[in-house]
């Protein structure tokens, strides 16, 4: 089964209801998801482990929704984005979304800080804001493109590429400064 | 090596994809029964066939109809007594909240 594609997977999951297919397609993205979901929350492990865990139930639950517009992996992180969204925001009351990017940024710093991240990238990843530093690891990690990004995050592609220019400014005068030619 | 390059390497170098540990294990243990779109649409054709089945073979349409028309009687009948014509209100409520329910089929 692992040699199928995702839309055939899919396929399977919502005419016969088949979990070995669903579980076929988690094994192949868990890895990026949960990678995903720990550049979200600052190295994290057991909250990345939850919040992707709960992004897949809903995605089990959501299937049948799927329009095959863009790829089962680029859906799946729109999912965990938002899933990561609403616990930034049921852990405090955020009014705006600027609140929200604030409360993202602070948490990535408390969490970066307690040390599961090796310094090096630690230090890198604090100097951008959060929506650079998701742009940064969907560009350069997961190796999605411009509009899968845009769609993930729900923001116009400009603006994709406005955070993505601004985010590899900072890290390559970062890598510069510490030796990494 | 140029900008990207860079980045692509020391992101690639430092950040390590964690591996699977039971994870997706775990994951499949959450994950509740799903009912396939055939089999939901079965069971509803099914249900309806069952409704329509039971509707003709005990006349419900005859009963219905005869239950209307006592109906409109009793409303005639109600003008020309001392029955309180707020009575009337009750079979129209029932009349619009049928009315209303209708909508869900249009």
């Amino acid at each position: 089964m692992a040699a199928l594609s995702d839309q055939m997977l899919i396929t399977q999951v919502t005419v016969f209801g088949s979990r070995r297919a669903y579980d076929t397609l988690v094994q192949r993205h868990q890895a990026s998801l949960r990678q995903f979901l720990l550049s979200l929350t600052g190295g994290d492990g057991m909250l990345s482990d939850d919040l992707a865990q709960d992004s897949f139930v809903k995605a089990w639950l959501q299937l049948n929704t799927f329009k095959n517009k863009s790829s089962f992996k680029t859906w799946l992180f729109r999912i965990a984005y938002n899933v990561f969204y609403d616990y930034i925001r049921s852990r405090k009351e955020v009014q705006s979304i600027e609140d929200v990017e604030t409360e993202v940024n602070s948490f990535y710093k408390q969490q970066a800080n307690d040390g599961s991240l090796s310094s090096d990238i630690q230090q890198a990843m604090q100097l951008l804001s959060a929506n650079e530093r998701t742009c940064i690891t969907l560009f350069y990690l997961d190796s999605l493109q411009i509009k899968d990004i845009a769609s993930v995050l729900n923001m116009p592609e400009g603006t994709v590429k406005s955070h993505l220019a601004r985010g590899k400014e900072k890290m390559t005068t970062f890598l510069k400064q510490n030796g990494y030619e | 090596m140029n900008n990207d390059e860079l980045i692509r390497k020391f992101l690639q170098e430092n950040v390590t994809q964690p591996d699977d540990n039971g994870f997706s294990e775990r994951v499949m243990r959450h994950i509740p029964r799903y009912t396939p779109v055939w089999i939901a649409l079965l069971k509803a054709v099914l249900l309806v066939a069952a409704a329509l089945l039971v509707f003709f073979y005990f006349d419900l349409w005859t009963i219905i109809c005869n239950k209307i028309v006592e109906l409109i009687q009793w409303i005639a009948y109600a003008k020309h007594t001392s029955l309180s014509p707020l009575l009337l209100l009750i079979p129209a409520g029932l009349l619009a909240y049928g009315a209303d329910r209708l909508k869900v089929f249009r």
